[in-house]
């Protein structure tokens, strides 16, 4: 199923691109040079053919498994995923953002521990003195190698 | 002239720090299993850019030779690879460290590593040159030509499905595309934003699709390191001189062995060790004892694993193509510090390329000095919680991809990348053609381009230079064979449902 979803993407994909390019190419060029144009609308062209027989293939292996009743996964991995998988990646994903926002706001270091609670509590490992130590180490090691040694602007 | 200037350059204490940094940070991220050397690569590379070329690529030459000799250290000891490179390590190494010869076990991975780091860069000291003078002679069509193979050898090796492959080759291929043409300069799906006017940066994508979607997906899976009992029995036997004579001649086949694999774009450190183990098994006089604690089983695949780096620089530095997703990376480097990989490079920057090489015999000596002294310090590693690992990637990614050039948008490349990376890898898309097609991109258009204004606008390039149908030859060839191999995969499955 997830194949199908995600062919359907690279179809999206394909058909942006190829639409995308039309505008690039200059119909009646005396150029020798291919267009900018073409180069990326050939390769979308080639995404859509792809991404179509993928869904295909996808549909007929679903309605074969379905007849003989067998639930069809063509990855090992699809099934190690669960919902609330999905729902630590999306926590992970908006504490980035969160953490983003209040570096430029604020302060990096600011970020930079709040971000590290977040993470904390999240993998289950909250401990007050791990989290201090843990927190006041890195920040350090970021501090010295980022700031003193390459003189980055953080 | 210039060689002397490298070896100048090394003595310099800053270039040594660098390479200790490198080795030290790599021998950490090979040990745990989970952080690879291309993810460590990707992590660092951003730091590089702050530093001159040489300590940079002291760095990167450090941690990468590094990171495939500690692959084995996990592999040894918890049965589990710290890369994928060492995969056969696990099959005589863990059997050794069951019998209370783990000491003895990783004593043979690091001399077998470094001598196979040390064999694999005498070959590309004698035929880096010599090959760059031939790949001196390739014009724009032999390039494409190039690119094209170096493309379809990821997509026919580098994943479940040829069809997955191609459609991640070709989506790297598009990405690619996003910014200024490299032939007129028109804008290409910019749609007015000035961030996408130099197209997406490599290295960014390069942290997001490698670094950080790895450790979402550990986080999604909840994967854990294998077996973490770390109570073992190191053993009070050292390698000695009747070992080494009996692993010698089967290492010496098996740096071969890595060296061709290694050289081959898109195929790795495990491909080459599977060969290798398996051509050393059928060709030896007692096959039963590999998988049961052999000292030449361990010691070929160790070796081999360390032999496919110099392989994989041949390729890299003769020809500019990416041998895997290591060089790849280094290849977006070099780009950076303003230096064009390939046959140029040995004429306009030969100094970086003896630096290089000097750089790979150095790290290979510090690895087997750390090696020997230090293996058994480094198998506390293993006890560091992944919890904190996540984390700390997490925000070295974050940081990796500002320091590129202060640009938010380029941390949100790497966000996006990694979401797209994870969401790849929880459905068998292989990353690896994406990173390549991405790579070759301006390689293979701008080649294309440059073949059809040579010959005035046809395409009798493509048939009509001996160099260029060989590529495209075996390009075509190579995704026949991969096609037949998975048709006969699905008929035999059909077989065994029924």
């Amino acid at each position: 199923m997830n194949s199908l979803i995600i062919s359907i993407f690279f179809l999206i994909v394909g058909c942006f691109f190829s639409i995308n390019s039309v505008p690039l190419i200059k119909p009646n060029s005396s150029n020798i040079n291919l267009e900018p144009g073409v180069f990326p609308m050939f390769l979308g062209i080639l995404l859509i053919i792809i991404s179509l027989f993928i869904i295909v293939s996808s549909v007929l292996q679903i309605i074969n498994g379905k007849r003989k009743g067998i639930k069809t996964s063509d990855n090992n991995n699809e099934a190690e995923v669960s919902s609330y998988a999905i729902k630590d990646i999306i926590v992970v994903t908006i504490s980035i953002i969160i953490f983003i926002v209040i570096w430029q706001l604020i302060n990096f270091f600011v970020g930079l521990v709040i971000l590290i609670f977040v993470l904390f509590k999240l993998f289950g490992i909250f401990k007050l003195k791990n989290y201090i130590i843990f927190a006041i180490s890195l920040s350090l090691v970021i501090y010295v190698v980022f700031s003193l040694i390459l003189k980055l602007n953080l | 002239m210039e060689f002397i200037n490298a070896l100048i350059s090394l003595i310099n204490p800053s270039v040594l720090m660098f390479l200790l940094v490198g080795v030290f940070l790599g021998s950490l991220i090979g040990t745990l299993p989970g952080l690879t050397a291309t993810m460590g690569i990707a992590l660092l590379v951003p730091l590089t850019f702050w530093l001159d070329s040489t300590s940079g690529f002291a760095m990167l030459i450090g941690l990468w030779n590094s990171a495939i000799w500690s692959g084995g250290i996990s592999a040894i000891l918890i049965n589990t690879p710290g890369t994928p490179a060492s995969i056969m390590t696990t099959l005589d190494g863990y059997e050794l460290t069951k019998k209370g010869k783990a000491r003895l076990a990783l004593d043979i991975n690091t001399v077998g590593s470094v001598f196979g780091g040390l064999f694999s860069t005498l070959i590309l000291i004698v035929f880096a040159f010599p090959l760059s003078k031939i790949t001196l002679k390739f014009g724009p069509p032999e390039y494409f030509a190039l690119g094209v193979f170096g493309l379809t050898m990821m997509i026919a090796i580098g994943g479940t499905t040829l069809a997955k492959s191609l459609t991640m080759g070709i989506a790297g291929l598009l990405i690619a595309t996003i910014g200024s043409d490299a032939v007129v300069g028109a804008q290409r799906f910019t749609f007015g934003n000035i961030n996408l006017i130099q197209g997406i940066n490599f290295i960014a994508m390069l942290i997001g699709a490698l670094g950080l979607s790895e450790i979402l997906y550990q986080i999604a899976t909840r994967e854990f390191f294998g077996n973490r009992d770390t109570n073992i029995k190191f053993g009070d036997e050292k390698i000695n001189l009747s070992i080494l004579k009996k692993i010698f001649l089967p290492s010496v086949a098996s740096s071969g062995v890595g060296i061709i694999v290694g050289a081959i774009p898109a195929a790795g450190g495990d491909i080459a060790s599977i060969i290798s183990y398996g051509q050393a098994k059928k060709l030896s006089k007692n096959p039963q004892e590999y998988g049961k604690g052999s000292l030449v089983g361990l010691a070929i695949s160790c070796v081999t694993n360390n032999s496919v780096i110099g392989g994989a620089l041949i390729t890299m530095l003769t020809l500019g193509i990416p041998g895997d997703t290591v060089t790849a990376i280094l290849i977006g480097a070099l780009i950076s510090y303003g230096v064009q990989p390939g046959a140029q490079m040995f004429t306009n920057n030969a100094g970086l390329v003896y630096t290089i090489m000097c750089l790979m015999v150095l790290a290979n000596i510090i690895i087997l000095i750390y090696g020997l002294l230090m293996t058994r310090v480094m198998s506390k590693f293993l006890k560091l919680k992944k919890e904190y690992i996540w984390a700390s990637v997490i925000v070295f990614s974050l940081i990796g991809s500002y320091a590129l050039q202060y640009s938010l948008f380029d941390v949100s490349v790497m966000l996006l990348f990694s979401l797209l990376g994870l969401i790849a890898k929880i459905n068998d898309y292989p990353l690896g053609p994406f990173i390549l097609g991405f790579l070759l991109e301006p390689i293979i258009e701008s080649n294309f381009n440059r073949s059809l204004v040579l010959s005035y606008g046809s395409i009798d390039f493509l048939w009509s230079r001996p160099i260029t149908i060989l590529f495209l030859g075996f390009s075509i060839i190579s995704v026949l064979i991969s096609m037949a191999i998975e048709v006969r995969n699905k008929k035999r499955n059909i077989k065994y449902n029924d």
